[in-house]
C-alpha cells in the first residue's frame, strides 16, 4: 500500500514541486497551505509522514510540529522540516519541538526522496 | 634526466603492448561488432596511450590518440556503430601511432592528419547533440576513484529511549545502512524489561553493526545525520586495508571476543579444554552473556563472507592480470647466469662429497642438488612466455596479405598457451613471417581457382604450437596447392644443385627448398620473394638450435614443422672426451654411438667412412680437426649424428654420457671460431666446449672440396 | 488497528493478534498481552494475520517472553508466522543463534526465525 505524505507549504510552486517529486516516487500526497490547514486535513486521514515549511502564515511549522506531537494519532509520525541555510536557530527549535529531520532548500527531487526514505518505507 | 628517459622507455614498452591489444580488439570486433567488452578494451588502450603519452612528453601521440579516443568514447556509449570502415580506420590509426613511437623525432611521420579527418567526421556527426553525455563519464570516473576502497566498520548504535516520539524508526536507518554494503546487524535485547515494566513507546534495543563498504565513513555518518543528538553512536574502522588477509578473515571467535573486551584471555583458556564449540563452552562456563557472543559470532560470519567475496574477486583479478610483473630481460639473464654458476658449484659439491665418503656431507649435497634443480627449472620457467602473443600478431599479417593478394584466408590458432623461451619467441618472428608469407603467396590459391578445384573459396592457414619433450613443435599448415616435387626437382637440376640422374626421396627434394639460392616463385611479388630465400629461415631456426621439416601433398596442402628447444639457456648434450679435453655435443642431433677400432680404419684404406649395419657413414675425426696431439686409444668412439637428413659421425676418444648443461657464451674474442657454439663448466670446474656439429660438417665438406681440387 | 483475541484451550491459551503491530498500537497491545497471558501457564502467540510489525512491538514480544520465563511459564510463537515478521526480525537484527541470558530452556522466540 502506498504511503501517504502530507506536504505543508505556503508557496504554491514549492507544494507543486514536492508533490510532483513524491508522486513520481510512488507516494500518495496531500497538500496543505499552512499549519492550520494541515491539522484540518489530518483529522481522520491516515498520514504516514509530514513534510513542512517553517515560515508560514496562520500557523508556522514549529507550532505545527508541536501540535502533531501532542496528538496520539500523529505522536510517532515522522515530520521533516524544509529549512534554509540561514535558519540554524529555527532548525534547533524545530528539533526540540519534535521534528524528525530536515531538508535544506534548495534541494533536488533525489535528495528529497533520499530523506523521505529514512522515515517511511 | 636519466630518470625521464627510463620512464619514456617504460611508456614506449607499454604503448607497444597497448597497440597490440588495440589491434587484437579490432580484429576480434570484425567477428563480433557488438562486443562491448572489446570496445571497452580498445577505448582503454587508446585512453592510456593518450594519458601516459602526454605525461611523458609524447605530445604528438597524445594529441592523435585523443581524437581517436573521442570517437571510441562515442562507440562505447553506443552512439557510433562498429563498422568495417571504423575498424580499417582504427587499424591505420594504430599503425600511425606505432610509426610515431618508432621514430625518435616524430616530425618525419606524416599521414596522421588524413586519418584524423575521417575520425573527426565520425565524431562531428554525433557531437552537438551529445554534449551533455560527454561530460557524464568524466564525473563518474572521478567519483569512483575516491570510493573504490572497501573498508570494514564496526558501528555501535544506541538510540535514546524517546526516539520513537521523534517520528524515527531506527530499523529504517539500519535498512539504509544495508544499501551501503555487506552488512551484519545484531540487536541487543538485554535492556528490554518485563511486560509489566515496559514502556511500550520507548526504545530499549541497541545494535552492533559490522559493515564493509566502499562508500567511506561519511556515507555512514550521513545515514545517522538526523539522529546525531538522539543516540549514542560510535563508528570504528576494524579493517581499512581494503583486503582481508588470511588471518583476518579466519579470525577465531575467541579473538573477537577478547578484542571486544567481552571476555578475558584467562576465561577463554579455562574453557578451551573442553571439546565443544567455543561459543557454547563460553556460555555454559558463564563467562559471557549469550548475546555478546551473538554479536561476536555475527562479526565472525561477516568477516568470513567478506573474505570469500574478496577471494573470488581476487582470483578473477588474477586471471585478468596474467602478465602483471615486468622485469627487464637483463635481470632474468643475470639470474639464469647465476643459477648456471650454482649448478656448476653444486655439481662440484656432489663430486667432492662422494669422494670424501662423508655420509652427512653427501646428505647435504643431495639436498642442495634437489634444491638447485628446482631453482633451475623455476628460473627457466620464468623466461618462458606463451607463444599466443606472437601468433596473434600474425592475424594482422594474414589479414593484410589476403587483402593484397586478393585471396581469402582464414587463420586458426592452436596451442596459444604453449610456453617457450622469450628469446626464442623474439627470434622466431622473422622466420614465421616468411613462412606465412610463403604459405599465402605460393600455397593458397585464388578463390576462383579454389572453387573450381572443389575446395572452399576461403583458404585455411593454421598455426599451432605444442610441447614435445624439451622441445616445442610449431606447425604452419595450409590447405593450398602443395608443393610439386617434380617442379622442385627440375628447378634444382636447372640450378645445378643436383644431377638429373640423382635419385632423391621426396623428403630430400623438399629439403632442397631450404638450400641457399632456391626460389620457386615465378614472379617476384610484393609478398614473398623479397630476395630472401628459405635458406635464411633455415639458418635462423638452426641458430635457435631448432630444425625445420617440410611435408606436402600436391593439391592438398603443405605442413611446415619447426622443432625448437624450450629454452636457449640450457642444452641437453652428450659429454665426450678427446685427449685431456671435454666437449659437449647437442643431444638433439645425436643418433647413436658405435666403436671404431684400428682394424676398421685399416679396412677402409684411410677413407673416413664407417660401416654401420651395412650402411656407409662418413665421419670426421675431431682429434684431427682440432689438431689434438697425443696417443689415441686403441678403440675410439663414433658419435653418429643426423644433419639435414644425412648421417655423419664424429670420432672421439670416450663417450662420458648425457649431460644437461647451462650454456655460457664465449667471449667476443672467440666468437669467430667456427664449430664451437659455446662453453660450459663441468662439475669439477673444467671447461667443456659445446660443438656446433652443423658448422663442423660444413667446414669438413669445404676442406674436402678444396683438397680434391 | 490491531486486535487481540484469546482462544482458551485445556492446556494452553492461543493469543491471536491481527492487524498492525506498530508503535501507535503498542500501548494497547501491551495491556492486552498482559491480560491474555496472565492467567495461562502456556501461551502460544498466533501472528499469522499480522499485517505490519515494527521495532516497538518486537520489543513487546521479547518482554512478554521474558515475563513468562520469569514466572516459570511458557510462551511460544505459532510456527506459521508471516513473512513480514521474518523480515522485521531480520531487519532489526533480532535473529538469534543463542537466546538471551534469561534463557533456561532455550525457548527464545527469535531462534530460527
Amino acid at each position: 500500500m502506498a504511503k501517504t505524505i502530507l506536504i505543508v507549504d505556503d508557496s504554491a510552486s514549492m507544494r507543486q514541486l514536492v508533490t510532483f517529486a513524491l508522486k513520481d516516487a510512488g507516494y500518495d500526497v496531500i497538500a496543505a497551505v499552512d499549519g492550520k490547514d494541515a491539522l484540518g486535513k489530518l483529522n481522520g486521514a491516515k498520514i504516514d509522514m509530514v513534510v513542512t515549511d517553517l515560515n508560514m502564515p496562520n500557523m508556522d511549522g514549529i507550532m505545527l510540529i508541536k501540535q502533531l506531537r501532542s496528538r496520539p494519532s500523529s505522536k510517532f509520525t515522522p515530520v521533516v522540516m524544509l529549512t534554509t541555510e540561514s535558519q540554524e536557530t529555527k532548525k534547533q527549535e524545530g528539533k526540540l519541538a519534535g521534528a524528525s529531520g530536515w531538508i535544506v532548500k534548495p534541494f533536488t527531487p533525489e535528495k528529497l526522496i533520499e530523506v523521505i526514505k529514512k522515515f517511511v518505507k | 634526466m636519466a630518470d625521464m628517459d627510463k620512464h619514456k622507455e617504460a611508456y614506449m614498452e607499454e604503448a607497444y603492448e597497448l597497440l597490440a591489444e588495440l589491434e587484437d580488439a579490432m580484429l576480434a570486433l570484425e567477428e563480433t561488432p557488438d562486443d562491448g567488452e572489446l570496445i571497452g578494451r580498445a577505448f582503454r588502450a587508446l585512453h592510456t596511450i593518450k594519458g601516459s603519452g602526454s605525461m611523458f612528453g609524447f605530445d604528438k601521440i597524445a594529441a592523435f590518440a585523443h581524437e581517436v579516443e573521442t570517437v571510441f568514447d562515442l562507440v562505447r556509449n553506443g552512439k557510433i556503430p562498429v563498422t568495417k570502415q571504423l575498424i580499417d580506420l582504427t587499424l591505420s590509426a594504430r599503425d600511425h601511432i606505432k610509426r610515431l613511437l618508432d621514430s625518435p623525432d616524430g616530425d618525419t611521420v606524416t599521414g596522421g592528419e588524413e586519418i584524423l579527418i575521417y575520425f573527426r567526421k565520425l565524431a562531428i556527426q554525433k557531437e552537438h547533440k551529445e554534449n551533455r553525455d560527454a561530460v557524464a563519464p568524466i564525473i563518474n570516473e572521478c567519483a569512483s576513484k575516491t570510493e573504490n576502497k572497501n573498508i570494514t566498520f564496526r558501528i555501535q548504535f544506541r538510540p535514546n529511549p524517546d526516539i520513537f516520539t521523534k517520528g524515527i524508526d531506527p530499523v529504517l536507518l539500519l535498512d539504509e545502512l544495508c544499501t551501503l554494503g555487506n552488512c551484519k546487524i545484531l540487536a541487543y535485547t538485554d535492556a528490554i524489561p518485563q511486560l509489566e515494566d515496559i514502556d511500550p513507546e520507548s526504545c530499549y534495543t541497541y545494535w552492533d553493526i559490522i559493515i564493509t563498504t566502499s562508500k567511506g565513513m561519511n556515507a555512514i555518518k550521513d545515514v545517522f545525520i538526523f539522529v546525531e543528538d538522539e543516540c549514542k553512536l560510535s563508528i570504528d574502522v576494524i579493517d581499512d586495508t581494503g583486503k582481508f588477509d588470511e588471518e583476518f578473515g579466519n579470525k577465531k571467535i575467541g579473538e573477537i571476543l577478547i578484542e571486544r573486551g567481552f571476555i578475558t584471555q584467562e576465561n577463554l583458556r579455562k574453557v578451551l579444554g573442553q571439546q565443544k564449540r567455543i561459543g557454547e563452552m563460553l556460555v555454559e562456563a558463564n563467562v559471557i552473556e549469550p548475546q555478546k557472543l551473538e554479536a561476536a559470532l555475527s562479526e565472525q560470519q561477516h568477516l568470513r563472507e567478506i573474505k570469500s567475496i574478496k577471494e573470488t574477486k581476487q582470483s578473477t583479478q588474477q586471471a585478468e592480470a596474467a602478465s602483471s610483473i615486468r622485469v627487464s630481460s637483463d635481470k632474468l639473464d643475470r639470474l639464469v647466469d647465476l643459477v648456471g654458476e650454482l649448478v656448476t658449484v653444486q655439481a662440484r659439491l656432489t663430486q667432492t662429497a662422494a669422494s670424501k665418503s662423508d655420509a652427512e656431507l653427501i646428505l647435504i649435497a643431495e639436498e642442495v642438488e634437489r634444491l638447485t634443480e628446482e631453482l633451475r627449472d623455476n628460473t627457466m620457467s620464468v623466461r618462458l612466455v606463451p607463444i599466443g602473443a606472437l601468433f596473434s600478431k600474425f592475424k594482422r599479417l594474414v589479414r593484410d596479405l589476403s587483402a593484397e593478394t586478393g585471396k581469402e584466408v582464414e587463420m586458426l590458432i592452436e596451442g596459444a598457451e604453449t610456453e617457450i623461451d622469450k628469446t626464442v619467441i623474439e627470434r622466431l618472428n622473422d622466420p614465421l613471417v616468411h613462412l606465412i608469407r610463403n604459405s599465402i603467396d605460393h600455397g593458397i590459391e585464388q578463390p576462383g581457382k579454389r572453387s573450381s578445384l572443389g575446395k572452399p573459396a576461403q583458404g585455411l592457414l593454421q598455426l599451432s604450437a605444442r610441447h614435445s619433450g624439451a622441445y616445442v613443435l610449431i606447425e604452419i599448415v595450409d590447405d593450398g596447392a602443395g608443393i610439386d616435387p617434380e617442379v622442385i626437382r627440375a628447378k634444382a637440376v636447372e640450378k645445378g644443385m643436383i644431377a638429373p640422374a640423382d635419385d632423391l626421396t621426396e623428403k630430400e627434394i623438399f629439403s632442397l627448398i631450404l638450400a641457399p639460392g632456391f626460389s620457386t616463385a615465378k614472379t617476384i611479388t610484393n609478398v614473398s620473394g623479397r630476395g630472401v630465400g628459405m635458406d635464411v629461415v633455415k639458418r635462423a631456426i638452426e641458430n635457435l638450435r631448432g630444425s625445420i621439416d617440410i611435408t606436402s601433398r600436391k593439391g592438398v596442402g603443405t605442413t611446415i614443422t619447426l622443432q625448437l628447444p624450450l629454452t636457449l639457456a640450457i642444452i641437453e648434450g652428450l659429454l665426450v672426451k678427446i685427449g685431456p679435453d671435454y666437449y659437449v655435443m647437442p643431444l638433439f642431433s645425436v643418433e647413436e654411438c658405435v666403436e671404431l677400432t684400428g682394424d676398421d680404419i685399416a679396412r677402409t684404406h684411410g677413407r673416413q667412412i664407417a660401416n654401420v649395419r651395412g650402411k656407409i657413414v662418413p665421419y670426421i675425426s675431431l682429434r684431427e680437426q682440432f689438431s689434438i696431439n697425443g696417443g689415441k686409444p686403441s678403440i675410439e668412439q663414433i658419435v653418429i649424428t643426423s644433419i639435414d637428413g644425412h648421417r655423419v659421425g664424429f670420432v672421439v676418444d670416450h663417450v662420458i654420457g648425457e649431460h644437461q648443461t647451462v650454456i655460457k657464451s664465449l667471449g667476443r674474442f672467440y666468437k669467430t671460431i667456427e664449430g664451437i657454439s659455446g662453453a660450459t663448466i663441468l662439475g669439477d670446474g673444467t671447461v667443456a666446449l659445446i660443438l656446433d656439429v652443423v658448422k663442423l660438417v660444413q667446414t669438413a665438406e669445404l676442406e674436402e672440396v678444396t683438397t680434391n681440387a | 488497528m490491531a486486535d487481540i483475541k484469546v482462544e482458551k484451550r485445556e492446556d494452553n491459551n492461543i493469543v491471536v493478534i491481527t492487524g498492525e503491530m506498530t508503535i501507535q498500537n503498542a500501548s494497547a497491545l501491551r495491556d492486552a498481552l498482559i491480560q491474555s497471558t496472565e492467567c495461562a501457564e502456556h501461551v502460544i502467540l498466533d501472528l499469522k494475520d499480522v499485517t505490519e510489525i515494527d521495532l516497538s512491538c518486537l520489543q513487546l514480544l521479547c518482554a512478554a517472553h521474558r515475563t513468562s520465563v520469569n514466572s516459570q511459564k511458557s510462551l511460544k510463537l505459532k510456527q506459521d508466522y508471516p513473512e513480514i515478521l521474518k523480515k522485521a526480525v531480520t531487519e532489526a537484527g533480532y535473529s538469534r543463534y543463542f537466546g538471551c541470558k534469561l534463557e533456561t530452556e532455550k525457548s527464545c522466540i527469535w531462534k530460527g526465525i
